[in-house]
């Protein structure tokens, strides 16, 4: 049997406080931890993120760390940057950079994140010995058509003159054909009844022989003849081969944006080429969302949005006039709307300019109307008779609801 | 024992002092060892002061400059992160954070873009050019250049995003040799801009080369934007800058490398030119091209960095220094103000209903879509698999309300009328052009048929068509009985199954897809 003396009950208080101190430590540490964590990061990872570290490339792994008494390793390298020039869009390059130990001690590494995940990026080794060397392969896997891309990452080493190491691969990743103008081929604005012709390239940087079997367009207005490009032509745009394109759009679709498209079937390629063509017939009176206003200029729709009645709501649309035609100031003759309680004012914005003039047009839900919704199909009209000898009337849609 | 027991509570004691105190040190960016040392770079070839220490936070190791100027570029359409990293750099949100710490330091700062802010040109593309001008205005940018990406909005457009008359609005475009409805007097883009700030006079121009118009617009049509010779521009453009007292000089310059260096070589008196068409990811430890005395710098791609240039004027310092800072989401937070403007913007693309607006394209095949409660009805195992994988809940996935898995990335902002998520999120989208295909995924509110409004329930999330194509046709030969060309109608092979992932799951959305470690959580072959 223990006997209880007041010297067992002092030393068993004594460890019971040292426990609860551990105790402690160990609960703050949950909760500083935690707040860390929510404090560095603004995001969580995603299952992506989760499952696909590299190997070596731990984040639980610490970086190296010089020795502070000696001896050291001492990291040598003949590059660091390696040029693949160009590549073809998919395909794959890569490059093996040497690390020599030249050093009295193991020279430790350890890879960082590369630059983008297109790259692979692996040392064969994390340690190596006075004398020896070690290689780091850098691969490039080119995705994406680019003109110039450099991409690579760093090596963390425990020499302390170079503890760290960036390494960089560049080059450009080529289509294998390329569309000059680039994005898209714009007819621009017609501006008369005539068919607009203009001209664009299609030619290959890596590619020493194309032949195409066929173009269509999606649409009747636009058509397109090719011929070779001379040897001139093919040594300014750095290429093996292409075709100078004629393009004809014709001037009767609606008014508005043509949306084209022409497909070449190329004989030595797996997928056809598409090349966007747009082209615009435009109105004598146009008109644009201007700064804070919601108004889509095709639908001509103003979006005013949700509002209280009592407040009401105004917004802003600018309508520019073309002026070869028209060299007055445009006027507004008369304006009906429905809803009755709506307002227009238009006033010029400067002087025209003899190509251009441009106008503000002010649309009001006036404070202190009714309540009422009058969104998506429900939108309210606006009809405004105008002094233009040619688009005599605008109208436009506003959706709004003052509630 | 009593002796023990006091050693050892003694020993707790202090060790205890010092780990507290350990942990709660305020020290919130000691853990930032992640971006390159600072590259101290002399203006002045005489002033060479090479520091390679790491100095970065820069807003804590810089003196303080008199003027700081924070440069972007090529933004590219990513207002919030792009995944092309494996951290997803980049996005005005961690912009606004870095503007924020420099202003906290007192830092007087003003903002230059390069140009390139969209992708596209659609509709969705417009409003989000305009969300990212508010947020520029927010971030007190005084310039922007004019990009081909820019362009292609076309002049009508741009002229209505800024006015030239409003005193209160600092953003101007900025063009030496472009000019609108040859009407220079439209104020839009103006040749250059001259701020004054930090007791600096700073003047902005921007060029667009012969190379860039030929690439960017087809001869001799008429788009409403006149070209003028560079070299010709910018020698106006400097005079003007002469006579002004202007007394630091930048150029953004659209034009390939070579050129830019070339009019850094005829135009030595801009001390810094912003280069465009350069690398994606420039390496924030390289030190800066000169010629003579002209500094060119890269700010990358999609927004990913932003240059912070520090303007000095004393004898005993650099008169420059400069950092190219990488905005990783360890480093930097998401400002509320930008997640405001992520959510107005998303509001928006909900009024105009871009979903409909951007249009809609027949799909190659012909065939249309039917859903996959049509595809489980034969296909049970295949269903059973599918429904238990993240691609039956991804539209789910674009509202933060369901707090599905990564859902604080949204930063509370719902996504479900945004082309650029649905495409990947629901059936019968072009994943890549972000365009509806006729009869896939459409939100019910848009709806104008009771055939359309059963889109939005049909055809929610990642299902079998996506992958095996609009299942109307092999319905119809499994229906007539041709169970052959049925099969053949939606076979897809391992290879081509990967081609179809890595349409979705590409670098900007989903950096660290790995087919070979995916595919076996999602597959599933032939007939039950």
């Amino acid at each position: 049997m223990i006997k209880i003396t007041l010297r067992n009950w002092a030393s068993g208080f004594t460890i019971a406080v040292a426990l609860f101190i551990v105790a402690g430590m160990m609960t703050i540490s949950g909760c500083t931890d935690d707040s860390d964590q929510s404090e560095l990061t603004s995001a969580l990872n995603t299952l992506a993120d989760d499952h696909n570290r590299a190997d070596d490339n731990s984040k639980d792994i610490e970086n190296p760390v010089p020795s502070s008494t000696g001896p050291w390793p001492k990291a040598v390298t003949l590059e660091t940057n390696y040029d693949f020039n160009r590549m073809r869009l998919g395909s794959k390059k890569d490059y093996e950079f040497t690390i020599k130990n030249e050093g009295d001690a193991p020279l430790k590494l350890k890879t960082g994140d590369p630059t983008c995940k297109c790259t692979k990026f692996k040392m064969s080794a994390t340690e190596i010995a006075p004398g020896e060397s070690e290689t780091l392969l850098i691969e490039w896997h080119g995705k994406f058509a680019t003109k110039a891309f450099q991409h690579g990452g760093p090596v963390y080493t425990n020499d302390p003159e170079r503890m760290t190491i960036n390494f960089r691969v560049a080059g450009s990743v080529d289509a294998p054909a390329v569309a000059m103008p680039e994005e898209k081929w714009d007819a621009g604005t017609m501006v008369s009844d005539e068919p607009k012709t203009f001209e664009g390239k299609l030619f290959s940087r890596i590619i020493p022989k194309m032949t195409i079997e066929s173009i269509t367009a999606l649409t009747e207005f636009t058509t397109a003849e090719y011929v070779p490009m001379t040897e001139d032509e093919l040594k300014t745009n750095e290429a093996l081969c292409g075709w100078n394109f004629q393009v004809t759009v014709r001037p009767d679709f609606n008014v508005g944006l043509l949306s084209d498209q022409l497909t070449v079937v190329v004989t030595e390629l797996p997928e056809n080429i598409e090349i966007p063509v747009e082209a615009r017939r435009l109105g004598q009176i146009r008109m644009n969302s201007m700064k804070g206003a919601r108004f889509d200029s095709l639908s001509r729709r103003l979006d005013l949005g949700h509002f209280p009645a009592v407040k009401g709501r105004k917004a802003e649309v600018m309508l520019i006039v073309d002026q070869k035609n028209f060299k007055e100031e445009l006027q507004l003759l008369d304006v009906e709307s429905s809803p009755g309680s709506l307002k227009v004012a238009l006033e010029p914005i400067g002087k025209g300019t003899g190509v251009i003039a441009r106008y503000r047009m002010t649309v009001e839900v006036p404070p202190g109307g009714l309540r009422h919704e009058r969104m998506k199909e429900n939108s309210a009209t606006i009809r405004c008779r105008t002094n233009h000898p040619i688009e005599k009337e605008i109208q436009l849609n506003v959706a709004f609801n003052a509630f | 024992m009593r002796r023990l027991s006091v050693i050892v509570i003694g020993i707790m004691l202090v060790g205890s002092f010092f780990w507290l105190t350990s942990q709660l040190s305020d020290t919130p960016d000691a853990s930032l060892h992640s971006v390159a040392p600072l590259v101290t770079v002399p203006h002045k070839t005489e002033d060479v002061s090479r520091d390679s220490s790491d100095v970065f936070p820069i807003w804590t190791k810089w003196p303080k400059p008199e003027a700081v100027l924070m440069i972007s570029g090529e933004q590219h359409g990513f207002f919030e992160p792009c995944g092309c990293t494996s951290s997803q750099m980049g996005g005005m949100a961690r912009r606004a954070d870095l503007l924020k710490r420099l202003t906290d330091v007192d830092w007087d700062v003003r903002g230059i873009d390069l140009g390139g802010l969209p992708r596209r040109t659609v509709r969705q593309a417009q409003i989000k050019f305009e969300t990212s001008l508010k947020a520029l205005r927010d971030l007190r940018y005084v310039a922007v250049g004019l990009g081909p990406e820019d362009l292609r909005l076309q002049p009508d457009f741009l002229l209505s995003q800024i006015d030239p008359d409003d005193a209160s609005d600092e953003v101007r475009f900025v063009s030496a040799n472009l000019v609108f409805y040859d009407s220079p007097e439209l104020g839009t883009p103006v040749p250059s801009r001259i701020v004054e700030f930090g007791g600096r006079r700073v003047g902005i121009t921007s060029v667009f080369s012969e190379s860039t118009n030929a690439a960017t617009f087809t001869e001799g049509t008429n788009t409403g934007i006149t070209w003028s010779d560079p070299n010709a521009a910018l020698e106006k453009v400097l005079q003007d800058f002469d006579g002004q007292q202007v007394d630091f000089r930048i150029l953004l310059s659209h034009s390939s490398l070579n050129e830019s260096r070339e009019l850094a070589a005829d135009h030595p008196q801009f001390d810094v030119i912003v280069m465009a068409q350069g690398f994606s990811d420039p390496d924030p430890a390289a030190e800066p091209e000169q010629v003579g005395d002209t500094l060119l710098l890269q700010v990358g791609h999609k927004g990913k960095y932003v240059g912070i240039l520090g303007l000095y004027s004393g004898e005993d310092e650099p008169s420059l220094r400069y950092q190219l800072v990488p905005l990783e989401r360890s480093e930097f937070r998401d400002t509320p103000q930008m997640i405001d403007h992520m959510r107005d913007y998303q509001q928006w693309l909900q009024y105009e209903q871009v979903v409909i607006q951007d249009g809609v394209i027949g799909h190659p095949s012909g065939a249309s879509f039917v859903g996959a409660a049509k595809c489980g009805d034969c296909h049970t195992e295949a269903m059973k698999i599918w429904e238990k994988t993240p691609h039956a809940h991804a539209f789910e996935s674009l509202d933060p309300a369901n707090e599905r898995e990564g859902y604080e990335r949204l930063n509370g902002v719902p996504r479900m009328y945004d082309p650029e998520c649905l495409s990947c999120h629901v059936t019968g989208w072009n994943p890549q052009e972000y365009i509806r295909y006729r009869s896939g995924f459409l939100n019910k509110e848009f709806a104008h048929t009771e055939e359309e409004g059963a889109l939005q329930l049909m055809l929610a999330g990642n299902q079998c068509e996506n992958c095996h194509g609009p299942g109307s046709r092999h319905v119809e030969l499994v229906e007539a009985d041709e169970l052959d060309l049925a099969r053949r109608e939606v076979k897809v092979t391992l290879e081509q199954a990967k081609a179809i992932c890595y349409g979705c799951h590409d670098t900007e959305n989903s950096p660290d897809f790995d087919f070979e470690h995916y595919w076996p959580e999602v597959m599933h072959y032939g007939m039950e």
